[in-house]
């Protein structure tokens, strides 16, 4: 297994990184430490990093994600845990991939449009169901039901039980 | 399901995915749409319940 050159990692994942703490920390300064804070990690740990068990990306994107929720734990308690960061400890690391985004996309071109505009509102944008009806123009009672119907024809869509 | 799809979306934002980037912005642009149907609606609206005919309109003066 060859370690991945770090100059390349930073040259290609700067972007991604930085873009993802900037749309959780409003403060320029404190996003600027972070990112620092990630490649810091990256950089000490890349030799503990296996090709066999995550995409790079996935790897690096995990030390993003936990580095914002640490920061927010830090400076932060008494607000929220941003909710924007969902918690995925149950989630199957293997699961985030290019690949699964490219399947995820065309399981929702497949679902009838109402029903991918409620998924993408509530899991991208984060809006609950209730500001999800004012959007639309109907009532709570029929988002909560195109949102089990979403969940269940992507159940299918994307093989699980 | 719920817990997947947040992880994979939440995911998204750092890889930005191009498939599923477009299905993301052609829901944010039909979200838009309605958005400002609804808005020419309320402005149609408002402008209806504000209009007084000349008949109505106490400062009118009768015509004759």
């Amino acid at each position: 297994m060859t370690t991945p050159d770090v100059g390349q990692i930073y040259t290609d994942y700067h972007g991604k990184v930085m873009g993802y703490i900037r749309a959780r920390v409003q403060s320029a300064a404190d996003a600027e430490d972070l990112c620092s804070d990630v490649f810091e990690k990256v950089f000490l740990k890349i030799g503990d990093y296996d090709s066999e068990k995550s995409a790079l990306s996935t790897w690096i994107f995990t030390i993003t994600r936990n580095t914002v929720i640490d920061f927010f734990r830090r400076n932060h308690p008494s607000d929220e845990l941003d909710e924007n960061i969902p918690d995925d400890s149950e989630v199957d690391a293997a699961l985030l991939r290019t690949e699964t985004l490219s399947e995820l996309a065309m399981a929702l071109r497949h679902l009838p449009a109402q029903f991918a505009e409620i998924v993408v509102l509530r899991y991208y944008d984060n809006k609950p169901l209730t500001e999800i009806a004012d959007r639309l123009g109907i009532s709570y009672g029929a988002v909560k039901l195109r949102h089990q119907a979403a969940l269940k024809a992507l159940r299918e869509a994307l093989g699980e039980n | 399901m719920e817990r997947k799809l947040a992880a994979l979306f939440d995911f998204q934002k750092f890889e930005n995915n191009s498939d599923l980037q477009k299905v993301i912005d052609a829901v944010h642009a039909r979200s838009a749409r309605r958005e400002l149907s609804m808005e020419d609606l309320e402005y149609v609206n408002a402008a209806q319940g504000s209009y007084i005919s000349p008949e109505q309109n106490p400062l009118e003066k009768p015509r004759k």
